[in-house]
């Protein structure tokens, strides 16, 4: 299994906080990776610095390597709006812009000036909201505003959103904490067909969600990665203890 | 007694009945084996609630209304001895009357010297009925509370409905005092719309106030259309924002997206200093600097500038409300949610990208809320016009003529000797509630505008 990324002796600090010490993790392509662990134990944050988004936090430093195929995306020389441009990001909390739902899905591919023929972004909006299985949905109202929508369809729109970019990696940060069961199964099942053609790290909270939708997991505690491997072996027998523990729900 | 003899005396038996009212109660209770329904301190609360208050209020009534009833009495009075004298004699006979009470001043008129006595004779006695209904009212309602202070009386509901409704009427009073104030313009400005036709008010181009006194004066025909004044005014209104809008914008966009912290902790009480110069500041500024400079500047290019020029003016008032834009659309800008901004960031947006293709367009509306309201400060704006701008009234759209606007001739108006019945200066007040309404339109739009803002990420 060939690396999409790869994270080495990554440490993060906010001020004079150390807030991930010495994070080492490979990341397969094709596959999905649930980062996993207590509040605060610096999975999202580990997150953010795969897309360089921590540069945005004021206070927050980033040190060590992180390769995106074979170029470190902390290299001096790297812009960060294009890493971000390669890779997707979804949020904890549905955030469609209040444009349209159109405009919203098109604002990747203007900015990042992917094409300049209507013609075509019309191709990639409606590509993209294929990918996420609500096209038949929201055909008829692509100029509505995207955020008159419930909140299962806007998390979905940010999905879409982030595949008009025709991103490599796609990030999320714990997308379903905010939806009701229903809308989490469609994100769910939507994942595992997205699986198939990009590389995906999800950080959840549901010990459920990991172990039905990812292939590796990763265990975060205390700013420190504890164990990483296969989902069924850190769910099934995992190395550590503390791992056990919190998978058994003795603490966290 | 006196006014504040009798408020101290009031004070010290509220402080004696919240102590007696305790005690009470804590007494009955442990004869009764019974606990009380509220906390003690609630009994006290209540008696002194009904101690003081309604006393206290029938004192304060007294205070601002027996002299005017008094003296309506006694203007009655006079009225009828005084048939043959002409009514606006009245109230001169009434002061001299009031005069002779107080003893500043003697007169030979008997008449007026008995009616003096009685006048006297009639305070005394109303203040001596005063301190006694005050007494007898506190002390009538100190009892009643004092009898209510018993274990099973739930005494915080009705302590709690007493603040309340406190609370109900500080907030009417501002609106009443609006109202009042509004009613009073209003009142006036009808009397000058008797003279002068309000049509002509609104629509006349001609703006003369100087009326003639005498019939032989010329030059003095007395036009009241106000419209160049109020183009006047929003003429300087206009390039107040032109220069203020997008320095202040741009400012307040730095300051929330780009700015280090440390920069920002330095300019934000910076600007507010800005804000906290009087306005008398600026008007010198802007008649000693602001306006020779930019008259020296038009004529270094061969233009002729006016040295009370709208620009000058104009351009300082701007100045004057670059921190008050910055701040508020600051506060719009930052109410925009920081997901919005990570979501932009995420997608390959430049912090640029991010400011003019998210954020401004999502805090439009809040923008356009605080513009709003910075036109209608400008525009009610009185001491920097008043020293940098000149009286004469001219239809003028060029910034380097002289105008004039609608405070300027308002403080024209009611500055120095004035008679309060000539349409010269009731016209004032016509001017002021025209003023009003601006103003008050542009505040209503500037709320709806941000109130729409607030809903869309509640």
């Amino acid at each position: 299994m060939q690396n999409k990324m790869t994270a080495r002796n990554v440490e993060v600090h906010y001020g004079d906080k150390m807030a991930l010490d010495g994070i080492n993790l490979d990341i397969p392509q094709h596959q999905i990776l649930a980062l996993i662990g207590a509040s605060g134990c610096g999975k999202s944050t580990f997150l953010r610095c795969l897309n360089r988004m921590n540069d945005e936090i004021s206070g927050c430093r980033v040190s060590g390597e992180i390769f995106l195929d074979d170029e470190n995306i902390y290299a001096p020389k790297i812009d960060p709006v294009l890493v971000r441009a390669r890779i997707g990001m979804v949020f904890q909390k549905p955030n469609p812009f209040p444009k349209s739902i159109f405009d919203n899905i098109a604002f990747g591919p203007r900015i990042n000036r992917i094409t300049e023929s209507e013609a075509e972004l019309r191709d990639i909006v409606h590509y993209a909201l294929e990918r996420v299985g609500m096209m038949d949905e929201v055909k008829d109202r692509l100029q509505e505003s995207a955020t008159g929508l419930s909140g299962g369809q806007q998390q979905r729109i940010c999905i879409a959103r982030a595949l008009a970019i025709a991103p490599e990696v796609l990030l999320m940060d714990e997308p379903c904490s905010a939806l009701d069961p229903i809308a989490t199964t469609r994100i769910e099942e939507l994942l595992e067909v997205l699986s198939s053609d990009y590389t995906i790290v999800i950080v959840t909270h549901s010990m459920h969600q990991a172990a039905r939708i990812s292939q590796r997991s990763a265990f975060f505690h205390l700013g420190e990665l504890i164990e990483v491997g296969a989902t069924d072996k850190i769910f099934t027998k995992p190395d550590d203890q503390r791992t056990e523990n919190y998978i058994t729900g003795r603490f966290g | 007694m006196d006014f504040s003899t009798l408020t101290l005396l009031l004070i010290a038996l509220s402080g004696l009945m919240y102590v007696l009212c305790c005690n009470r109660v804590r007494r009955t209770a442990q004869t009764l084996q019974q606990r009380p329904k509220s906390l003690l301190r609630y009994y006290g609360q209540n008696a002194v609630i009904w101690t003081f208050i309604p006393a206290f209020c029938f004192l304060l009534l007294f205070a601002f209304f027996h002299s005017i009833l008094l003296e309506q009495y006694y203007l009655h009075i006079i009225a009828d001895v005084y048939a043959d004298s002409p009514e606006n004699q009245h109230r001169l006979l009434l002061a001299q009357m009031k005069n002779i009470a107080a003893g500043i001043l003697s007169s030979e008129d008997v008449q007026l010297q008995n009616l003096a006595q009685d006048f006297a004779a009639s305070e005394t006695l109303v203040y001596r009925a005063r301190t006694w209904l005050v007494v007898l009212l506190a002390l009538g309602l100190a009892g009643f509370a004092y009898r209510k202070a018993v274990p099973h009386f739930r005494v915080r509901e009705s302590v709690e409905k007493t603040l309340q409704r406190s609370f109900l009427i500080a907030a009417s009073l501002a609106i009443f005092t609006t109202i009042a104030i509004v009613a009073s313009l209003l009142f006036e400005a009808v009397r000058f719309f008797y003279a002068y036709p309000i049509f002509d008010f609104l629509t006349g181009l001609h703006w003369s106030p100087n009326i003639a006194l005498h019939a032989d004066q010329v030059g003095s025909s007395g036009a009241f259309g106000m419209v160049p004044i109020l183009a006047g005014t929003l003429l300087i209104a206009l390039i107040a924002m032109s220069l203020a809008v997008p320095i202040g914008l741009c400012s307040a966009i730095y300051m929330s997206e780009f700015a280090h912290p440390r920069f920002r902790n330095f300019c934000k009480p910076t600007l507010e200093i800005l804000a906290g110069i009087p306005t008398v500041v600026y008007g010198f500024f802007a008649a000693l600097t602001a306006a020779p400079f930019f008259r020296k500047i038009g004529l270094s290019l061969g233009l002729e500038v006016s040295s009370e020029s709208a620009l000058a003016a104009g351009a300082v008032m701007g100045i004057m409300i670059i921190p008050f834009i910055s701040s508020l659309s600051d506060d719009v800008i930052r109410a925009v949610p920081r997901s919005l901004r990570d979501a932009a960031l995420g997608l390959g947006a430049t912090r640029a990208e991010m400011v003019t293709k998210v954020l401004l367009p999502a805090a439009f509306p809040g923008l356009v809320g605080a513009f709003l309201l910075a036109v209608s400060r400008a525009i009610g704006e009185t001491m920097i016009v008043v020293m940098a701008v000149g009286t004469a009234a001219n239809l003028t759209f060029n910034p380097l003529e002289s105008v004039t606007t609608v405070t300027v001739q308002i403080v024209g108006l009611l500055t120095g000797d004035t008679v309060f019945d000539s349409p010269k200066t009731l016209s004032a007040f016509a001017l002021g509630i025209t003023l009003f309404v601006i103003t008050l339109g542009l505040n209503i739009a500037a709320l709806a505008l941000s109130r729409r803002i607030a809903e869309r990420y509640e």
